[in-house]
C-alpha cells in the first residue's frame, strides 16, 4: 500500500532470490507454511434495528500469513487488506499492504530477530504486544529482539521498537529487558527436589518526543519524556499446587488515559492453584491502579499499548452470557475470583454413567478507594499527583460480579447435555458510558442438549434466557444446529429482545448459517440481523451499528 | 561452575543491567508539575495572522464530549482570533432518539459527510481534526492532543489570506457573504474553498459524565457553542485554483444563504476554510460574525 511496506517485502523477495540464485542448499530443507482468512460482508438497510445504507455495500477484511523456514533461520510475512474494514473494524485499516515481516536466527544460546515481533514479559503487566486479528487489536513491535540463554535455566531478552498504528508506526520508542530464572535447572541439576521455582525481573521504557499538553486554562504540563516501569514476578510448584504471583511499578506517566496525573501506577497479581484428577481449585486476586502503559500520551483508544492487563472474568461462550462483557478498567480495579471444577464420579447415583462435570466460577470486580492525596484538593486533577489509594482496599463502586455454574453430562453415546445458571451484576455506567443508569442484575440460564444418532449426523438444540429489569429487559435466544461429519453444518437462530421494556424495540435478530470444512479449510456462510453495541475504550466511545446482512467467512492453512 | 559463582554473577549481571537501564531510560518529575503557559503571542506575516481551523466532533448524547468541548473553549480563549472551531454533530452519538430530552437534531449533510469520509465517529467520540492535517493514516486527534496540534500548526506561515465580508437582511433572512483569497507565496496546487454557518450559544441538553463539568448524566441548561449549521458552499466546496497556475491572482466568491428560522442571527458566524484538494490539508481559515 505505501513505499515502505512494498520496499520491505522487496527487501524480503530480494534476500530469499539471492539465496535461491547462490546457494541451492539453502532452499533445500526449507519449509513453507502459512494461513489465509477472508471475511467478507453484505450489508443491508434495515431502519427498524438502526443498519443504515452502507454506501460501498460490500465490505471485505483479508489477510495471509506466509512462514518460511530452514534449519536456524525464519522469515515471514502477514499481508493484510481491508477494502473496506467491516463494521465494527477501526476505519483506519483501510487499504492493503504487508504491516508485518521479520527474519529471524537462532541457535543454542541465541535467537535474534529483526523486523516486526511481538513478545510477552511474564503475566504482560508490563508488555505484552499480541495480535487478535478478529478484533481488530495489534499492537506490534517493530525493531530488535534479542533472547540470550547464558545458561541453562537462565532466559534473558531485550527488545527495542516502536508500535504498530494502522498502517504507520506510533511515534513512541519502547525499551525492554527480561530475565527469567529457572532456580531448579541453575542449583539441581539432577532434579531431586520436588518443588520447583521460577523467579523472573523486568524493565521497560518508553520514549515519546515532548509536546504542548495543558492541565488547564493557565497552566502547561512538565511532561516526561521517558516513562520506566519494572515488574517481578515468582512461580512456586510443587505436584498439583502452583503460585503465580506478579507485582509491577510505573513510574510517573501522566497520559489521556489517567488524566495526566502523575502517580505511580502499581498492579499485583496473585494466583494459587490445586489439581488432580477429577478436582481442580483455582483463586486468584488482582489490584490495578494506574497502569495503562501506551507508547504514546494522548491515545485513547485500542491502539499502542505496551502492555496488557487481564480481566478476572470468565470468558463465556453463549451469546447471552457473552451480552454484559467486562472491560478491564485500567485506571484502577480491585478484583477476586475462584474457580473450583470437579467431576462427578461415572457410575454414581448422581454421576451417571460417564460422570458429571461441574464447575462453578465467582469473580467481582470493584474500583479502588481514592483518597485526596496530600497536599492536593481534590482526586483526579489533571497536573497534580493525582489521588492517594490505600493497597489492600476495595473501592465502594462494584464494577462487575459473575456466579456462575456450569454441569456437563454424557448420558450415553448419543446423549450430551448442559446446564449452566450464570447471575450478573454489570455496572453499565462506567463500562459502556452511561451515566446514571442502575447496576444491571441478570439472570442466565442456558441449556444445550447435544443428540447424535449416527456415527456421521448430530443435531444439536441450544436455549438461552435472560432475565433482567434493567438496560433491555429479557432476551430468549434459540439455536438449532445439525452437522454432519465431517465436513458439513447448519445452523439456525433466533435472539428475541422480548422483555424490551419499549414495546417498538422487541426485536428479533435471527441468523442462519451453513459451513463446509475440507482438510484445513473452512467456509461458512451466514445471512441475519446484528444488534448494536457501545464499546468505551478510555473514555472514549463508539457506537458498532447494527447490521443485516449476508457474511462470508473463508480460513485455510497450509 | 558452582552454585555460588553462578549466583554472584548473575547477581552482578542483574544490577548491572537495571541500573543501566534506570539511568538512563525515566524522567522523574518532581512537584510542581505543571508551569505557566506563555501566553498567545501574535504571529503574524506582513499583516496576515496565521489562523488554524479545530474540529470537534461531538454528539449530543456522547458523555465524554462536554470534557472535550471545555478543551476546545479553553484553547480558543489561549489563541483567539487565531484559531476556528467548528462543533461538528454527527454519528451515531448526534442522532436524534425518539423521546425524550435529545429529539433535537444539530447533524447536518457537510457534517456527516466529513465524519464519514475521515472515519471519526467509527473510532469513536469525543474526537477531532486539526487542520485535517494527516489524512489518512493520522489524523483523529483526541481532545488532549489538540493544543500540541494547533500550536505546531501555527508556527508555520501563511500561504495565504482569507477575508469575509457580509451582509445580513434581517428582514428576508438572506445573507450575502463575499470571501476574498489571497495569495502569499506561490502555490501550485489545486485548492478548494468551504464556507459553513455556526451558531454558539444554544441551549439544549447534553449528556454527561463528567461531574467537575456539569450535571451528571445530563446537563438540562448545556450551552453549545460553535455549532456547524449548514454548509454555504457544498460539502467539500468550491475550487479557488487549479494545479499549475503559479502565484494566482487574488480570487473573489460569492454566496447567497437563506437563514433557516430556527436560528439566532446574532449568535451565527460565518466560517471559511481553504484545503488543499488532494491532502485534505487546511491551509488558512476565517471567521466572521454573520450580523456586522
Amino acid at each position: 500500500m505505501n513505499l515502505k511496506s512494498t520496499l520491505s517485502l522487496a527487501t524480503v523477495l530480494i534476500l530469499l532470490s539471492c539465496f535461491s540464485a547462490g546457494a541451492q542448499n539453502f532452499l533445500e530443507g526449507g519449509k513453507v507454511t502459512g494461513n489465509f482468512q477472508l471475511d467478507a460482508q453484505v450489508y443491508r438497510a434495515d431502519s427498524a434495528i438502526g443498519a443504515y445504507e452502507v454506501e460501498e455495500k460490500i465490505r471485505m477484511n483479508a489477510f495471509a500469513n506466509l512462514l518460511y523456514s530452514n534449519g536456524n533461520f525464519n522469515a515471514g510475512l502477514r499481508f493484510e487488506s481491508y477494502l473496506n474494514p467491516i463494521l465494527g473494524y477501526d476505519p483506519r485499516y483501510k487499504g492493503s499492504g504487508v504491516p508485518y515481516w521479520f527474519g529471524s536466527w537462532s541457535n543454542e544460546q541465541f535467537e535474534i530477530t529483526v523486523g516486526n515481533f511481538y513478545e510477552q514479559f511474564g503475566s504482560g503487566m508490563v508488555l505484552r504486544s499480541y495480535e487478535e486479528r478478529n478484533l481488530g487489536y495489534d499492537n506490534a513491535f517493530k525493531g530488535a529482539k534479542v533472547k540470550f540463554t547464558p545458561y541453562q535455566g537462565v532466559t534473558l531478552k531485550g527488545l527495542i521498537g516502536t508500535q504498530r498504528f494502522f498502517w504507520e508506526q506510533g511515534t513512541g520508542i519502547v525499551r525492554g529487558l527480561d530475565g527469567e530464572f529457572a532456580l531448579n535447572e541453575l542449583f539441581d541439576k539432577e532434579g531431586k527436589c520436588k518443588t520447583r521455582v521460577t523467579l523472573g525481573g523486568s524493565f521497560v521504557s518508553k520514549y515519546q518526543p515532548l509536546e504542548e499538553i495543558m492541565a488547564n486554562d493557565t497552566a502547561m504540563l512538565i511532561l516526561p519524556a521517558n516513562v520506566a516501569s519494572w515488574a517481578t514476578r515468582f512461580n512456586i510448584n510443587h505436584g498439583g499446587f502452583n503460585l503465580d504471583g506478579e507485582y509491577a511499578n510505573k513510574m510517573n506517566d501522566p497520559t489521556s488515559v489517567n488524566n495526566f496525573i502523575y502517580k505511580n501506577g502499581e498492579s499485583l497479581l496473585l494466583q494459587a492453584s490445586y489439581s488432580q484428577k477429577g478436582f481442580g481449585i483455582i483463586a486468584s486476586a488482582k489490584r490495578t491502579d494506574n497502569m495503562s502503559f501506551k507508547s504514546k500520551r494522548t491515545e485513547t483508544g485500542n491502539s499502542l499499548d505496551i502492555n496488557y492487563l487481564p480481566a478476572l472474568t470468565r470468558q463465556h461462550a453463549y451469546s447471552l452470557s457473552a451480552m454484559y462483557p467486562y472491560a478491564t478498567q485500567p485506571n484502577g480495579e480491585m478484583a477476586l475470583q475462584g474457580q473450583v471444577n470437579y467431576k462427578i464420579i461415572k457410575d454414581s447415583k448422581i454421576g451417571g454413567k460417564y460422570g458429571t462435570d461441574v464447575a462453578v466460577n465467582f469473580s467481582r470486580i470493584t474500583s479502588i478507594k481514592r483518597e485526596i492525596a496530600e497536599g492536593e484538593t481534590s482526586i483526579g486533577q489533571s497536573g497534580t499527583v493525582g489521588y492517594s489509594s490505600p493497597f489492600f482496599t476495595f473501592g465502594d463502586e462494584l464494577y462487575f460480579q459473575d456466579l456462575n455454574i456450569e454441569l456437563q453430562r454424557k448420558f450415553n453415546n448419543q446423549y450430551k447435555a448442559l446446564l449452566s445458571y450464570v447471575y450478573l451484576n454489570y455496572n453499565i455506567d462506567v463500562i459502556e458510558g452511561h451515566p446514571g443508569e442502575p447496576l444491571v442484575k441478570a439472570h442466565i440460564l442456558i441449556a444445550e442438549i447435544t443428540y447424535k444418532y449416527d456415527l456421521k449426523n448430530a443435531i444439536k438444540i441450544e436455549v438461552q434466557h435472560l432475565a433482567t429489569k434493567q438496560d433491555e429487559g429479557d432476551w430468549l435466544q434459540y439455536l438449532v444446529e445439525y452437522s454432519i461429519a465431517p465436513k458439513w453444518f447448519f445452523t439456525f437462530s433466533d435472539q428475541f429482545n422480548y422483555g424490551n421494556p419499549d414495546k417498538d424495540r422487541r426485536f428479533h435478530y435471527p441468523t442462519l448459517s451453513a459451513g463446509y470444512t475440507q482438510g484445513s479449510n473452512r467456509l461458512s456462510l451466514t445471512y441475519g440481523k446484528q444488534r448494536e453495541g457501545i464499546v468505551c475504550v478510555g473514555g472514549v466511545c463508539r457506537t458498532v451499528p447494527a447490521s443485516n446482512g449476508l457474511s462470508l467467512t473463508l480460513t485455510s492453512s497450509f | 561452575m558452582s552454585a555460588t559463582t553462578i549466583l554472584f554473577k548473575l547477581k552482578s549481571m542483574a544490577i548491572l543491567l537495571a541500573g543501566i537501564f534506570l539511568l538512563v531510560a525515566c524522567d522523574k518529575i518532581d512537584e510542581p508539575f505543571t508551569k505557566k503557559a506563555a501566553s498567545g503571542g501574535n504571529d503574524t506575516t506582513g499583516g496576515v495572522t496565521k489562523r488554524v481551523l479545530l474540529e470537534d466532533y461531538t454528539g449530543h448524547t456522547c458523555v465524554n464530549c462536554p470534557k472535550a468541548a471545555k478543551i476546545a473553549q479553553g484553547l480558543k480563549t489561549t489563541y483567539g482570533d487565531r484559531l476556528v472551531v467548528l462543533a461538528i454533530h454527527a454519528g451515531g452519538f448526534a442522532n436524534p432518539t425518539s423521546g425524550g430530552d435529545f429529539t433535537y437534531d444539530f447533524r447536518t449533510d457537510a457534517g456527516t459527510a466529513w465524519d464519514s469520509f475521515f472515519g471519526i465517529s467509527n473510532v469513536g467520540n469525543p474526537n477531532g481534526l486539526v487542520n485535517r492535517k494527516g489524512y489518512p493514516g493520522n489524523h483523529i486527534l483526541s481532545p488532549s492532543a489538540w493544543g500540541g496540534a494547533i500550536s505546531t500548526a501555527l508556527a508555520g506561515e501563511p500561504e495565504l489570506d482569507l477575508a469575509i465580508s457580509n451582509q445580513y437582511n434581517a428582514s428576508t433572512r438572506q445573507l450575502s457573504t463575499e470571501i476574498t483569497t489571497t495569495f502569499l507565496s506561490p502555490l501550485d496546487i489545486s485548492l478548494h474553498l468551504v464556507v459553513v454557518l455556526t451558531e454558539s450559544g444554544i441551549v439544549k441538553p447534553q449528556r454527561n459524565n463528567d461531574a467537575t463539568i456539569g450535571i451528571v448524566p445530563v446537563i438540562p441548561d448545556y450551552v453549545h457553542n460553535h455549532v456547524l449549521r449548514a454548509a454555504i458552499t457544498s460539502t467539500w466546496g468550491t475550487q479557488v485554483t487549479y494545479a499549475g497556475s503559479t502565484y494566482p491572482a487574488p480570487v473573489i466568491k460569492s454566496f447567497t444563504y437563506a437563514l433557516n428560522s430556527g436560528f439566532v442571527p446574532e449568535n451565527c458566524e460565518v466560517v471559511a476554510f481553504v484545503y488543499n484538494s488532494d491532502t485534505k490539508e487546511v491551509l488558512q481559515a476565517a471567521e466572521a460574525d454573520l450580523v456586522q
